[in-house]
């Protein structure tokens, strides 16, 4: 083998040897490489939302509350309230917690033009002196009167008195016919195609002595 | 000469072998379609727990999208992370998708990392 021969054999052998080199690093540069990557389809997942619920049914209407009684009532020949007027006892001034009941009086006898003349009359029951009671009684009746003028009554139509215990419509010796009888009447005096004064019990009256 | 160039044959085909054998890696297009199958498989997982935020909120929808790597060797889905920009501010949703990344695992692994991309889309079914 000559010099030369010897040269390209080592040269050959070499070039092996690097393509051995390159070939066995090249996976291995691929082994510690990253690969990047992204899916630009979505996996879609669907869900079932929860049935729309039904439209409620409408409640049912709630039946018409009864009316409530009324508490003042015109009659032929009166007006009758189904509450008393309450007074301080023993005096004249009206309670407050009345004051419901004279406006719905008032409205009553507002929205009755043809009663022309109203005889707004107190009583007592027979405990006490008579002279006191009668005094009492007128002054109660005309504290209403008053009461219903200012609040807009026309003061022609309107007139009081007072009967102290003379007309009695309960027993005097018990509680409840005492009760009874302390009370203001609102009388029809006149009214449009009416001519006589009519003269009855309406209204009891709270607080007398 | 000949003599002299077969050792170093030998070493070539030993060292092609052994490259070949020690890194089996799978194409770009092969690891993104397994990874891809890796994740629909969460698919029923993932439709009970939209199907259990539609109970409450009937209007849950929308994307969410997650970056995650999937180790090399040993195929583990690892470092799960919402997109935040990108993805429904549905935090239900969001951690649904989480859920049900944990603990998955790419088989055969793969010789190199896969840094990965996906989208799930979350859609109610209108009757």
């Amino acid at each position: 083998m000559s010099k030369q021969d010897l040269r390209y054999s080592s040269q050959s052998t070499r070039a092996v040897l690097c393509a051995a080199l390159g070939i066995s690093l090249s996976p291995l540069a691929a082994c510690t490489h990253t690969l990047v990557f992204s899916d630009t389809s979505p996996i879609v997942i669907t869900g079932n939302p929860p049935a729309p619920q039904p439209p409620s049914p409408p409640e049912p209407p709630k039946p018409a509350e009864p009316p409530a009684p009324k508490r003042v009532e015109v009659k032929q020949d009166q007006i009758v309230i189904h509450e008393k007027i309450q007074f301080e006892t023993n005096k004249a001034a009206i309670k407050p917690e009345s004051g419901s009941l004279l406006e719905e009086i008032t409205n009553v006898i507002k929205q009755n033009p043809q009663i022309k003349r109203l005889s707004i009359e107190g009583h007592t029951d027979s405990t006490g002196a008579d002279k006191h009671n009668q005094k009492l009684s007128e002054q109660r009746a005309a504290a209403v009167r008053d009461h219903l003028v200012q609040h807009g009554v026309e003061a022609e139509r309107l007139s009081s008195r007072g009967w102290g215990k003379s007309k009695p419509i309960g027993d005097n010796s018990t509680a409840v016919g005492r009760e009874e009888n302390r009370r203001v009447e609102f009388v029809i005096v006149e009214q449009t195609g009416s001519a006589g004064a009519t003269e009855q019990p309406v209204a009891p009256i709270e607080g007398a002595p | 000469m000949f003599m002299n160039i077969r050792p170093a044959l030998g070493l070539l085909l030993l060292a092609a072998v052994s490259g070949s054998s020690a890194c089996a890696v799978r194409s770009p297009e092969m690891y993104r379609d397994d990874t891809r199958k890796l994740l629909t498989g969460k698919r029923p997982v993932l439709a009970a727990c939209y199907d259990a935020e539609l109970q409450t909120h009937p209007d849950a929808t929308g994307k969410v999208i997650v970056h995650f790597t999937v180790e090399r060797d040993s195929g583990r889905v690892l470092n799960p992370r919402i997109d935040d920009l990108l993805s429904t501010p549905n935090r239900t949703l969001r951690g649904c998708v989480l859920d049900a990344m944990r603990d998955l695992v790419l088989a055969p692994p793969d010789d190199r990392n896969g840094d990965a991309t996906f989208t799930w889309e979350f859609k109610p079914v209108r009757s």
